[in-house]
Protein backbone atom coordinates (compact mmCIF):
# COMPACT_ATOMS: atom_id res chain seq x y z
CA UNK A 1 0.00 0.00 0.00
CA UNK A 2 1.46 3.18 -1.00
CA UNK A 3 0.95 6.94 -2.45
CA UNK A 4 1.61 6.11 -6.53
CA UNK A 5 3.29 8.98 -8.18
CA UNK A 6 3.20 9.67 -12.17
CA UNK A 7 4.11 13.17 -12.62
CA UNK A 8 5.43 15.20 -16.03
CA UNK A 9 4.62 18.60 -15.01
CA UNK A 10 5.74 21.44 -17.08
CA UNK A 11 6.32 25.32 -16.00
CA UNK A 12 7.83 26.96 -18.22
CA UNK A 13 11.21 26.17 -19.01
CA UNK A 14 10.99 24.00 -15.80
CA UNK A 15 10.01 20.21 -16.26
CA UNK A 16 9.22 17.70 -13.19
CA UNK A 17 9.43 14.31 -13.99
CA UNK A 18 8.59 11.61 -10.99
CA UNK A 19 7.04 8.14 -11.44
CA UNK A 20 7.46 6.19 -8.08
CA UNK A 21 5.59 5.26 -5.24
CA UNK A 22 5.67 6.82 -1.86
CA UNK A 23 5.68 4.96 1.28
CA UNK A 24 2.23 5.65 3.23
CA UNK A 25 4.21 4.91 6.62
CA UNK A 26 7.18 6.39 8.42
CA UNK A 27 8.43 9.67 7.29
CA UNK A 28 9.74 10.49 3.46
CA UNK A 29 11.38 12.79 3.30
CA UNK A 30 12.07 15.01 -0.59
CA UNK A 31 15.20 16.41 -0.45
CA UNK A 32 16.41 18.14 -3.17
CA UNK A 33 18.29 22.27 -3.65
CA UNK A 34 16.20 25.11 -4.08
CA UNK A 35 14.49 24.96 -7.75
CA UNK A 36 14.26 20.99 -7.89
CA UNK A 37 11.01 20.99 -7.68
CA UNK A 38 9.86 19.40 -4.18
CA UNK A 39 7.25 22.08 -3.44
CA UNK A 40 5.99 21.67 -7.03
CA UNK A 41 6.01 18.27 -6.21
CA UNK A 42 3.98 18.33 -3.02
CA UNK A 43 1.11 21.13 -4.32
CA UNK A 44 0.56 18.46 -6.53
CA UNK A 45 0.56 15.81 -4.25
CA UNK A 46 -1.91 18.05 -1.96
CA UNK A 47 -3.86 19.16 -5.32
CA UNK A 48 -3.29 22.61 -4.62
CA UNK A 49 -1.97 23.16 -8.01
CA UNK A 50 -3.61 21.28 -11.18
CA UNK A 51 -1.32 20.41 -13.48
CA UNK A 52 -2.33 22.48 -16.80
CA UNK A 53 -2.46 21.65 -20.24
CA UNK A 54 0.15 19.35 -21.72
CA UNK A 55 1.14 18.50 -17.96
CA UNK A 56 0.24 14.97 -16.37
CA UNK A 57 -0.35 13.48 -12.80
CA UNK A 58 -1.44 10.70 -11.74
CA UNK A 59 -2.17 10.02 -8.43
CA UNK A 60 -3.27 7.23 -6.51
CA UNK A 61 -3.42 7.02 -2.40
CA UNK A 62 -3.41 3.20 -1.65
CA UNK A 63 -6.52 2.11 -3.38
CA UNK A 64 -8.19 5.39 -4.34
CA UNK A 65 -7.57 7.47 -7.44
CA UNK A 66 -6.82 10.86 -6.30
CA UNK A 67 -6.48 12.20 -10.02
CA UNK A 68 -6.14 10.99 -13.51
CA UNK A 69 -6.64 12.37 -17.10
CA UNK A 70 -10.08 12.51 -16.41
CA UNK A 71 -10.53 13.03 -12.80
CA UNK A 72 -8.93 15.16 -10.54
CA UNK A 73 -10.30 15.21 -6.55
CA UNK A 74 -9.85 18.89 -4.70
CA UNK A 75 -7.52 19.21 -1.95
CA UNK A 76 -10.44 19.52 0.27
CA UNK A 77 -11.41 15.96 0.17
CA UNK A 78 -8.15 14.09 -0.23
CA UNK A 79 -7.78 13.85 3.89
CA UNK A 80 -4.17 15.77 3.07
CA UNK A 81 -2.69 18.29 5.42
CA UNK A 82 0.09 20.41 4.60
CA UNK A 83 2.43 22.69 7.04
CA UNK A 84 3.60 25.61 4.88
CA UNK A 85 7.04 26.96 5.53
CA UNK A 86 5.35 29.86 7.06
CA UNK A 87 3.11 29.18 9.76
CA UNK A 88 -0.67 30.07 7.41
CA UNK A 89 -2.69 30.07 10.84
CA UNK A 90 -5.97 32.00 10.29
CA UNK A 91 -5.48 35.75 11.96
CA UNK A 92 -9.01 36.30 12.60
CA UNK A 93 -8.92 32.84 14.84
CA UNK A 94 -7.46 32.28 18.53
CA UNK A 95 -5.23 29.17 18.74
CA UNK A 96 -7.75 26.93 19.96
CA UNK A 97 -10.44 28.23 17.04
CA UNK A 98 -7.90 27.59 14.80
CA UNK A 99 -7.30 23.50 16.05
CA UNK A 100 -11.45 23.32 16.23
CA UNK A 101 -11.77 24.56 12.63
CA UNK A 102 -9.95 21.61 11.32
CA UNK A 103 -11.37 18.90 14.15
CA UNK A 104 -14.84 19.92 12.95
CA UNK A 105 -14.24 19.38 9.54
CA UNK A 106 -12.61 16.48 10.03
CA UNK A 107 -15.48 15.10 11.88
CA UNK A 108 -17.72 16.08 9.42
CA UNK A 109 -15.50 14.44 6.90
CA UNK A 110 -15.48 11.13 8.99
CA UNK A 111 -19.00 11.19 9.74
CA UNK A 112 -20.01 11.72 5.91
CA UNK A 113 -18.08 8.89 5.21
CA UNK A 114 -19.71 6.81 7.77
CA UNK A 115 -16.31 6.15 9.32
CA UNK A 116 -15.92 6.00 13.14
CA UNK A 117 -14.10 9.49 13.93
CA UNK A 118 -12.68 7.95 17.30
CA UNK A 119 -11.07 5.47 15.41
CA UNK A 120 -7.47 4.86 15.90
CA UNK A 121 -7.19 8.00 18.19
CA UNK A 122 -9.29 10.01 20.65
CA UNK A 123 -11.69 12.09 19.22
CA UNK A 124 -10.78 15.38 21.00
CA UNK A 125 -7.98 17.84 20.53
CA UNK A 126 -6.06 17.05 24.34
CA UNK A 127 -3.46 14.95 23.11
CA UNK A 128 -2.58 16.62 20.13
CA UNK A 129 -2.50 19.88 22.30
CA UNK A 130 -0.39 18.18 24.92
CA UNK A 131 1.83 16.69 22.53
CA UNK A 132 2.68 20.18 20.94
CA UNK A 133 2.93 21.90 24.09
CA UNK A 134 -0.14 24.47 23.24
CA UNK A 135 -2.03 24.50 26.39
CA UNK A 136 -0.97 27.47 27.88
CA UNK A 137 -1.33 29.17 24.10
CA UNK A 138 -4.57 28.36 23.63
CA UNK A 139 -6.45 31.72 24.40
CA UNK A 140 -3.80 33.21 22.17
CA UNK A 141 -4.36 35.56 19.09
CA UNK A 142 -1.88 34.18 16.23
CA UNK A 143 -0.50 37.82 15.77
CA UNK A 144 0.85 37.58 19.47
CA UNK A 145 2.90 34.24 18.84
CA UNK A 146 6.52 33.81 18.24
CA UNK A 147 7.67 31.79 15.01
CA UNK A 148 8.28 28.69 16.77
CA UNK A 149 4.99 28.62 18.57
CA UNK A 150 3.22 29.69 15.54
CA UNK A 151 4.53 26.62 13.64
CA UNK A 152 4.07 23.96 16.61
CA UNK A 153 0.45 25.34 16.16
CA UNK A 154 0.07 25.00 12.24
CA UNK A 155 1.68 21.29 13.13
CA UNK A 156 -1.24 20.98 15.83
CA UNK A 157 -3.65 22.28 13.55
CA UNK A 158 -2.98 19.87 10.66
CA UNK A 159 -2.93 17.19 13.09
CA UNK A 160 -6.57 18.22 14.35
CA UNK A 161 -7.79 17.21 10.75
CA UNK A 162 -7.15 13.78 10.85
CA UNK A 163 -5.56 13.36 7.92
CA UNK A 164 -4.40 10.36 6.20
CA UNK A 165 -0.94 12.03 5.18
CA UNK A 166 0.83 14.63 6.19
CA UNK A 167 2.69 17.19 3.67
CA UNK A 168 5.62 19.45 5.40
CA UNK A 169 7.08 22.14 3.28
CA UNK A 170 10.23 23.26 4.99
CA UNK A 171 8.40 23.97 7.81
CA UNK A 172 11.51 24.63 9.85
CA UNK A 173 13.08 27.02 7.35
CA UNK A 174 11.41 30.30 7.86
CA UNK A 175 12.76 29.53 11.76
CA UNK A 176 15.13 31.08 13.80
CA UNK A 177 17.86 28.62 14.69
CA UNK A 178 17.16 28.75 18.52
CA UNK A 179 13.61 27.55 17.58
CA UNK A 180 14.73 25.28 15.20
CA UNK A 181 16.68 22.80 17.76
CA UNK A 182 13.31 23.17 19.67
CA UNK A 183 11.17 22.03 17.11
CA UNK A 184 12.67 19.35 15.41
CA UNK A 185 12.97 16.72 18.75
CA UNK A 186 9.64 17.41 18.55
CA UNK A 187 8.96 16.66 15.18
CA UNK A 188 11.18 13.14 15.59
CA UNK A 189 8.84 12.41 18.66
CA UNK A 190 5.89 13.10 16.77
CA UNK A 191 6.75 10.77 14.05
CA UNK A 192 7.38 8.44 16.56
CA UNK A 193 3.72 8.58 18.22
CA UNK A 194 1.75 9.03 15.79
CA UNK A 195 0.70 6.35 13.09
CA UNK A 196 1.26 9.08 10.09
CA UNK A 197 2.53 8.77 6.92
CA UNK A 198 4.40 11.68 6.08
CA UNK A 199 6.45 13.28 3.07
CA UNK A 200 8.85 16.20 4.34
CA UNK A 201 10.62 18.51 2.65
CA UNK A 202 13.59 19.81 3.32
CA UNK A 203 17.16 21.15 2.12
CA UNK A 204 18.67 20.76 5.53
CA UNK A 205 20.48 17.40 5.46
CA UNK A 206 20.59 17.46 9.12
CA UNK A 207 16.47 17.40 9.74
CA UNK A 208 16.60 14.84 6.78
CA UNK A 209 19.03 12.24 8.56
CA UNK A 210 17.42 13.20 11.95
CA UNK A 211 13.42 12.45 10.73
CA UNK A 212 13.24 10.24 7.88
CA UNK A 213 12.84 6.57 6.58
CA UNK A 214 13.44 7.02 3.45
CA UNK A 215 14.75 9.76 0.98
CA UNK A 216 13.98 10.81 -2.69
CA UNK A 217 16.31 13.13 -4.01
CA UNK A 218 14.98 15.95 -6.61
CA UNK A 219 18.08 17.98 -8.90
CA UNK A 220 16.55 20.11 -11.03
CA UNK A 221 13.25 18.19 -11.83
CA UNK A 222 14.41 14.85 -12.10
CA UNK A 223 14.10 12.14 -9.69
CA UNK A 224 17.57 10.68 -8.68
CA UNK A 225 16.85 8.66 -6.23
CA UNK A 226 14.33 6.69 -3.27
CA UNK A 227 15.07 4.68 -0.84
CA UNK A 228 15.78 4.35 2.56
CA UNK A 229 17.47 6.91 3.76
CA UNK A 230 21.24 4.73 4.77
CA UNK A 231 21.00 3.91 1.71
CA UNK A 232 20.25 6.88 -0.07
CA UNK A 233 22.66 9.08 1.74
CA UNK A 234 25.30 6.78 0.95
CA UNK A 235 24.86 6.77 -2.67
CA UNK A 236 27.92 8.81 -4.02
CA UNK A 237 26.90 11.54 -6.83
CA UNK A 238 23.79 12.79 -5.95
CA UNK A 239 24.48 16.26 -5.69
CA UNK A 240 24.25 18.14 -2.17
CA UNK A 241 24.99 14.49 -0.83
CA UNK A 242 28.93 13.89 -2.03
CA UNK A 243 30.52 16.93 -0.40
CA UNK A 244 31.35 18.44 2.50
CA UNK A 245 28.19 17.59 4.14
CA UNK A 246 28.08 14.01 3.60
CA UNK A 247 27.51 11.40 6.16
CA UNK A 248 26.11 8.00 7.24
CA UNK A 249 23.38 7.38 9.24
CA UNK A 250 23.40 3.72 11.88
CA UNK A 251 20.51 2.76 13.54
CA UNK A 252 21.17 1.81 16.92
CA UNK A 253 20.05 0.81 20.18
CA UNK A 254 20.53 2.48 24.05
CA UNK A 255 22.79 -0.74 24.98
CA UNK A 256 23.89 0.62 28.50
CA UNK A 257 24.84 3.86 30.56
CA UNK A 258 28.53 4.47 32.12
CA UNK A 259 28.55 6.74 34.73
CA UNK A 260 32.11 6.64 35.60
CA UNK A 261 32.89 7.97 32.07
CA UNK A 262 30.05 9.83 30.83
CA UNK A 263 28.98 7.58 27.97
CA UNK A 264 26.43 5.84 26.72
CA UNK A 265 27.37 2.59 24.80
CA UNK A 266 24.98 1.78 21.96
CA UNK A 267 24.85 -1.46 19.97
CA UNK A 268 24.36 -1.53 16.41
CA UNK A 269 25.36 -3.58 12.91
CA UNK A 270 28.94 -1.97 13.47
CA UNK A 271 29.25 -3.05 16.92
CA UNK A 272 29.07 -1.20 19.90
CA UNK A 273 29.14 2.06 19.42
CA UNK A 274 30.08 4.87 22.63
CA UNK A 275 28.85 8.55 22.82
CA UNK A 276 28.24 11.50 25.46
CA UNK A 277 25.72 10.26 27.93
CA UNK A 278 22.13 10.09 26.85
CA UNK A 279 19.12 10.68 28.82
CA UNK A 280 17.15 8.27 27.95
CA UNK A 281 16.43 4.37 29.23
CA UNK A 282 18.02 1.18 28.17
CA UNK A 283 16.47 -0.33 25.36
CA UNK A 284 15.43 2.90 22.92
CA UNK A 285 15.83 3.48 19.48
CA UNK A 286 18.56 6.34 18.43
CA UNK A 287 20.13 7.15 14.90
CA UNK A 288 23.53 8.43 14.97
CA UNK A 289 25.35 10.20 12.28
CA UNK A 290 28.92 9.90 11.04
CA UNK A 291 30.37 12.39 9.41
CA UNK A 292 32.37 11.30 5.65
CA UNK A 293 35.51 13.56 6.81
CA UNK A 294 35.11 11.98 10.39
CA UNK A 295 35.63 8.61 9.38
CA UNK A 296 39.33 7.41 8.98
CA UNK A 297 40.69 4.09 7.19
CA UNK A 298 43.56 2.05 8.29
CA UNK A 299 44.64 -1.76 7.11
CA UNK A 300 45.26 -2.94 10.68
CA UNK A 301 43.56 -2.33 13.61
CA UNK A 302 45.16 0.40 15.66
CA UNK A 303 45.64 -0.27 19.04
CA UNK A 304 46.93 2.87 20.94
CA UNK A 305 44.76 4.74 19.95
CA UNK A 306 42.33 7.53 21.59
CA UNK A 307 39.46 6.79 19.25
CA UNK A 308 36.86 4.74 20.83
CA UNK A 309 34.56 3.72 17.91
CA UNK A 310 36.41 1.50 15.40
CA UNK A 311 35.14 -1.02 13.28
CA UNK A 312 35.64 -3.31 10.61
CA UNK A 313 33.74 -2.86 7.33
CA UNK A 314 34.32 -3.77 3.36
CA UNK A 315 34.78 -1.46 0.80
CA UNK A 316 32.06 -1.40 -1.62
CA UNK A 317 33.01 1.70 -4.50
CA UNK A 318 35.80 4.22 -4.73
CA UNK A 319 35.35 7.86 -6.18
CA UNK A 320 37.33 10.45 -7.03
CA UNK A 321 35.69 14.23 -5.44
CA UNK A 322 38.10 15.92 -6.77
CA UNK A 323 41.81 16.60 -7.30
CA UNK A 324 43.06 15.38 -3.72
CA UNK A 325 40.00 14.22 -2.04
CA UNK A 326 38.07 10.62 -2.71
CA UNK A 327 35.16 9.29 -1.11
CA UNK A 328 35.02 5.29 -0.27
CA UNK A 329 31.92 4.02 0.17
CA UNK A 330 31.51 0.83 2.82
CA UNK A 331 29.34 -1.55 4.10
CA UNK A 332 28.91 -3.42 7.25
CA UNK A 333 25.78 -5.69 7.24
CA UNK A 334 23.29 -3.44 5.70
CA UNK A 335 24.58 -0.19 7.16
CA UNK A 336 26.36 1.50 3.99
CA UNK A 337 29.18 3.94 5.33
CA UNK A 338 30.63 6.77 3.33
CA UNK A 339 34.84 8.08 4.43
CA UNK A 340 36.12 10.74 2.53
CA UNK A 341 40.22 10.42 2.96
CA UNK A 342 42.64 12.24 0.37
CA UNK A 343 43.79 9.96 -2.86
CA UNK A 344 47.35 9.79 -1.49
CA UNK A 345 46.03 7.80 1.76
CA UNK A 346 44.09 5.45 -0.81
CA UNK A 347 47.23 5.11 -3.10
CA UNK A 348 49.50 4.46 0.21
CA UNK A 349 47.52 2.15 1.76
CA UNK A 350 46.31 0.51 -1.94
CA UNK A 351 42.92 0.11 -0.95
CA UNK A 352 40.19 -1.61 -3.50
CA UNK A 353 37.20 -3.07 -4.14
CA UNK A 354 36.18 -6.14 -1.60
CA UNK A 355 38.89 -5.29 0.83
CA UNK A 356 37.74 -5.42 4.22
CA UNK A 357 39.64 -2.23 6.51
CA UNK A 358 38.80 -0.69 9.56
CA UNK A 359 37.03 2.39 10.37
CA UNK A 360 38.19 4.84 12.78
CA UNK A 361 35.12 6.96 13.68
CA UNK A 362 36.52 10.76 15.34
CA UNK A 363 33.02 11.35 16.04
CA UNK A 364 29.58 9.78 16.55
CA UNK A 365 26.46 11.86 16.56
CA UNK A 366 23.36 11.79 17.68
CA UNK A 367 20.57 12.77 15.59
CA UNK B 1 -36.11 72.76 7.22
CA UNK B 2 -39.82 72.05 5.51
CA UNK B 3 -41.59 68.52 5.58
CA UNK B 4 -40.69 68.29 1.53
CA UNK B 5 -36.96 68.68 2.92
CA UNK B 6 -37.29 66.04 5.35
CA UNK B 7 -38.73 63.91 2.70
CA UNK B 8 -36.02 64.24 -0.11
CA UNK B 9 -33.60 63.25 3.14
CA UNK B 10 -35.66 60.08 3.86
CA UNK B 11 -36.05 59.31 0.80
CA UNK B 12 -32.40 59.74 -0.30
CA UNK B 13 -31.45 57.50 2.85
CA UNK B 14 -33.57 54.79 1.96
CA UNK B 15 -32.18 55.01 -1.57
CA UNK B 16 -28.78 54.98 -0.47
CA UNK B 17 -30.28 51.93 2.25
CA UNK B 18 -31.40 49.75 -0.68
CA UNK B 19 -28.91 50.03 -3.16
CA UNK B 20 -26.00 49.64 -0.54
CA UNK B 21 -27.84 46.19 -0.01
CA UNK B 22 -28.09 45.24 -3.35
CA UNK B 23 -24.73 46.34 -4.00
CA UNK B 24 -22.89 43.74 -1.69
CA UNK B 25 -25.17 40.97 -2.74
CA UNK B 26 -24.16 41.60 -6.31
CA UNK B 27 -20.58 43.23 -5.46
CA UNK B 28 -19.30 40.51 -3.50
CA UNK B 29 -19.34 37.48 -5.62
CA UNK B 30 -17.89 39.62 -8.67
CA UNK B 31 -15.47 41.42 -6.70
CA UNK B 32 -14.42 37.37 -5.50
CA UNK B 33 -14.54 36.07 -9.18
CA UNK B 34 -12.36 39.27 -10.07
CA UNK B 35 -9.75 39.00 -7.60
CA UNK B 36 -9.25 35.09 -8.26
CA UNK B 37 -9.66 34.00 -11.75
CA UNK B 38 -7.22 33.87 -14.24
CA UNK B 39 -9.49 34.46 -17.42
CA UNK B 40 -7.04 36.82 -19.58
CA UNK B 41 -10.17 38.79 -20.97
CA UNK B 42 -11.08 40.00 -17.08
CA UNK B 43 -9.68 43.16 -17.97
CA UNK B 44 -12.76 44.05 -20.03
CA UNK B 45 -15.02 42.99 -16.70
CA UNK B 46 -12.66 45.54 -14.59
CA UNK B 47 -13.05 48.29 -17.47
CA UNK B 48 -16.87 47.84 -17.26
CA UNK B 49 -16.83 47.83 -13.52
CA UNK B 50 -15.22 50.94 -13.62
CA UNK B 51 -16.49 52.76 -15.77
CA UNK B 52 -19.02 55.05 -13.44
CA UNK B 53 -15.58 56.45 -11.99
CA UNK B 54 -15.28 58.79 -15.21
CA UNK B 55 -18.53 58.65 -17.06
CA UNK B 56 -20.77 61.60 -16.45
CA UNK B 57 -23.62 60.51 -14.74
CA UNK B 58 -26.00 62.21 -17.15
CA UNK B 59 -24.61 59.93 -20.03
CA UNK B 60 -24.81 57.16 -17.77
CA UNK B 61 -28.37 58.00 -17.00
CA UNK B 62 -29.26 58.51 -20.49
CA UNK B 63 -28.58 55.28 -21.48
CA UNK B 64 -30.67 54.03 -18.82
CA UNK B 65 -33.28 56.60 -19.63
CA UNK B 66 -32.94 55.43 -23.33
CA UNK B 67 -33.02 51.47 -22.09
CA UNK B 68 -35.85 51.54 -19.44
CA UNK B 69 -38.55 53.64 -21.32
CA UNK B 70 -41.86 52.09 -21.65
CA UNK B 71 -41.24 51.69 -25.11
CA UNK B 72 -38.40 50.44 -25.03
CA UNK B 73 -37.77 46.65 -25.88
CA UNK B 74 -36.80 45.84 -22.38
CA UNK B 75 -39.56 48.13 -21.20
CA UNK B 76 -41.67 46.63 -23.54
CA UNK B 77 -40.85 43.02 -22.18
CA UNK B 78 -41.07 44.31 -18.27
CA UNK B 79 -44.39 45.34 -19.26
CA UNK B 80 -44.81 42.31 -20.69
CA UNK B 81 -44.81 40.02 -17.61
CA UNK B 82 -46.56 43.14 -14.99
CA UNK B 83 -43.91 44.86 -13.90
CA UNK B 84 -43.76 48.56 -13.64
CA UNK B 85 -42.28 51.23 -15.39
CA UNK B 86 -39.24 52.35 -13.91
CA UNK B 87 -38.50 55.28 -15.32
CA UNK B 88 -39.45 57.98 -13.56
CA UNK B 89 -39.76 55.68 -10.52
CA UNK B 90 -38.03 54.23 -7.02
CA UNK B 91 -37.07 50.96 -8.53
CA UNK B 92 -35.29 53.16 -11.29
CA UNK B 93 -33.10 55.09 -8.91
CA UNK B 94 -32.11 51.93 -7.55
CA UNK B 95 -31.02 50.30 -10.59
CA UNK B 96 -29.60 53.83 -11.34
CA UNK B 97 -27.79 53.91 -8.06
CA UNK B 98 -26.47 49.73 -8.30
CA UNK B 99 -24.78 50.72 -11.39
CA UNK B 100 -23.63 54.06 -10.61
CA UNK B 101 -22.02 52.94 -7.36
CA UNK B 102 -20.86 49.64 -8.37
CA UNK B 103 -17.02 50.70 -8.76
CA UNK B 104 -17.29 52.09 -4.52
CA UNK B 105 -18.07 48.73 -3.56
CA UNK B 106 -16.60 45.82 -6.00
CA UNK B 107 -13.12 47.68 -5.80
CA UNK B 108 -12.60 48.10 -2.01
CA UNK B 109 -14.07 44.45 -1.47
CA UNK B 110 -11.57 43.15 -4.54
CA UNK B 111 -8.27 45.16 -2.98
CA UNK B 112 -8.92 43.16 0.51
CA UNK B 113 -9.25 39.99 -0.97
CA UNK B 114 -6.21 40.20 -3.09
CA UNK B 115 -4.86 41.09 0.36
CA UNK B 116 -5.72 37.81 1.84
CA UNK B 117 -3.52 35.97 -0.49
CA UNK B 118 -4.07 32.31 -1.82
CA UNK B 119 -2.67 31.13 1.62
CA UNK B 120 -5.47 31.10 4.06
CA UNK B 121 -7.77 29.88 1.33
CA UNK B 122 -5.11 27.04 0.82
CA UNK B 123 -4.85 25.83 4.35
CA UNK B 124 -8.51 25.88 5.18
CA UNK B 125 -8.60 23.84 1.55
CA UNK B 126 -5.54 21.42 2.94
CA UNK B 127 -8.26 21.03 6.47
CA UNK B 128 -10.69 20.26 4.16
CA UNK B 129 -13.11 23.21 4.18
CA UNK B 130 -15.11 23.18 0.84
CA UNK B 131 -14.96 26.37 -1.61
CA UNK B 132 -17.98 28.16 -0.03
CA UNK B 133 -16.97 27.18 3.57
CA UNK B 134 -13.57 29.00 2.76
CA UNK B 135 -15.52 31.96 1.43
CA UNK B 136 -17.83 32.49 4.55
CA UNK B 137 -15.32 31.30 6.96
CA UNK B 138 -12.05 32.24 5.93
CA UNK B 139 -12.25 35.11 3.32
CA UNK B 140 -15.43 37.05 5.02
CA UNK B 141 -13.96 37.26 8.01
CA UNK B 142 -10.43 38.54 6.67
CA UNK B 143 -12.40 40.94 4.04
CA UNK B 144 -14.51 42.64 6.92
CA UNK B 145 -12.55 45.98 6.48
CA UNK B 146 -13.22 45.38 2.71
CA UNK B 147 -16.56 44.92 3.14
CA UNK B 148 -16.99 47.50 5.41
CA UNK B 149 -15.15 50.31 3.63
CA UNK B 150 -17.30 49.01 0.78
CA UNK B 151 -21.03 49.90 2.23
CA UNK B 152 -20.17 52.86 3.87
CA UNK B 153 -18.67 54.19 0.32
CA UNK B 154 -21.47 52.61 -1.84
CA UNK B 155 -23.71 54.08 0.71
CA UNK B 156 -21.93 57.70 0.92
CA UNK B 157 -21.79 58.02 -2.75
CA UNK B 158 -25.57 56.92 -3.73
CA UNK B 159 -26.32 60.17 -1.31
CA UNK B 160 -24.38 62.26 -3.81
CA UNK B 161 -25.89 60.87 -6.68
CA UNK B 162 -27.71 63.37 -8.70
CA UNK B 163 -27.23 63.33 -12.73
CA UNK B 164 -28.25 59.48 -13.37
CA UNK B 165 -30.98 60.59 -10.72
CA UNK B 166 -31.85 63.72 -12.49
CA UNK B 167 -32.62 61.77 -16.20
CA UNK B 168 -34.08 58.93 -14.85
CA UNK B 169 -35.75 60.02 -11.79
CA UNK B 170 -36.98 63.70 -12.69
CA UNK B 171 -38.34 65.69 -9.38
CA UNK B 172 -41.52 63.70 -8.09
CA UNK B 173 -41.17 64.72 -4.39
CA UNK B 174 -42.08 61.62 -2.23
CA UNK B 175 -41.08 59.60 -5.22
CA UNK B 176 -37.68 60.78 -6.69
CA UNK B 177 -36.75 63.79 -5.52
CA UNK B 178 -33.43 62.99 -3.70
CA UNK B 179 -32.02 65.88 -1.39
CA UNK B 180 -29.47 66.51 -4.21
CA UNK B 181 -32.29 67.72 -6.17
CA UNK B 182 -34.01 69.35 -3.71
CA UNK B 183 -30.88 71.56 -3.19
CA UNK B 184 -30.95 72.12 -7.24
CA UNK B 185 -34.45 73.24 -6.74
CA UNK B 186 -33.96 75.44 -4.08
CA UNK B 187 -31.27 77.17 -5.79
CA UNK B 188 -33.19 76.86 -9.03
CA UNK B 189 -35.92 79.15 -7.32
CA UNK B 190 -33.30 81.47 -5.52
CA UNK B 191 -34.16 80.04 -1.97
CA UNK B 192 -30.83 79.65 -0.89
CA UNK B 193 -31.68 79.38 3.16
CA UNK B 194 -33.34 76.11 2.34
CA UNK B 195 -30.31 74.89 0.18
CA UNK B 196 -28.60 75.92 3.23
CA UNK B 197 -29.58 74.05 5.35
CA UNK B 198 -30.40 70.82 3.17
CA UNK B 199 -26.36 70.90 1.90
CA UNK B 200 -25.09 71.57 5.39
CA UNK B 201 -27.33 67.90 6.49
CA UNK B 202 -25.06 66.27 3.74
CA UNK B 203 -21.93 68.23 4.27
CA UNK B 204 -22.15 66.40 7.46
CA UNK B 205 -23.62 63.28 7.35
CA UNK B 206 -21.25 62.71 4.17
CA UNK B 207 -17.94 63.42 6.35
CA UNK B 208 -19.32 61.60 9.64
CA UNK B 209 -19.39 58.32 7.45
CA UNK B 210 -16.01 58.76 5.74
CA UNK B 211 -14.54 59.95 8.72
CA UNK B 212 -15.61 56.84 10.36
CA UNK B 213 -14.04 54.56 7.87
CA UNK B 214 -11.23 56.49 8.13
CA UNK B 215 -10.68 56.19 11.54
CA UNK B 216 -11.36 52.39 11.27
CA UNK B 217 -8.45 52.23 8.44
CA UNK B 218 -6.17 53.54 11.20
CA UNK B 219 -2.32 52.01 11.43
CA UNK B 220 -3.17 50.14 8.03
CA UNK B 221 -1.78 51.39 4.23
CA UNK B 222 -3.95 54.71 3.05
CA UNK B 223 -6.85 53.30 1.74
CA UNK B 224 -8.00 54.13 -2.05
CA UNK B 225 -10.61 53.12 -4.02
CA UNK B 226 -8.95 53.52 -7.43
CA UNK B 227 -6.06 51.26 -6.80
Amino acid sequence: MSLIVDIEHRLGAFNLRCDTQIATQGVTAVFGESGSGKTTLLRLLAGLDKPRHGSRANLQFRDEVWQNSQFFMPAWQRGVAYVFQEPSLFSHLRVKDNLNFAAKRAKARASGKGVNSSKGHSSDNSTIIELCGLSDLLDRWPATLSGGQQQRVAIARALCSRPRLLLMDEPLSALDREAKHRILPFLARLKDELELPIVYVSHSLEEVAKLADRMMVLHEGDLLAHGHIENTLSQLNLPGLSGHSAKSVVKARVFAHDSDFGLTSLSSELGLLHIAHLDVPVGTDVRVAIAARDLSLTREQQTGTSILNIFAADITDLQALDESQMMVKLTRGATPLLARITKKSAHLLELEIGQTVFCQAKSVALL
Amino acid sequence: MSPGDWQAILLTLQLALVSTAILLVLGTPLAWWLARTQWRLKFVVEALVALPLVLPPTVLGFYLLVLLRPNSWLGQAIESVGGPSLVFSFSGLVIGSVIYSLPFVVQPLQNSFYAIGNRPLEAAASLGAKPLDQFFSIAMPLAKHGFFSAAVLGFAHTIGEFGVVLMIGGNIPGETQVASIAIYEHVESLAFGQAHQLSLVLLGFSFVLLAAVYALGRGRKPMSVFT
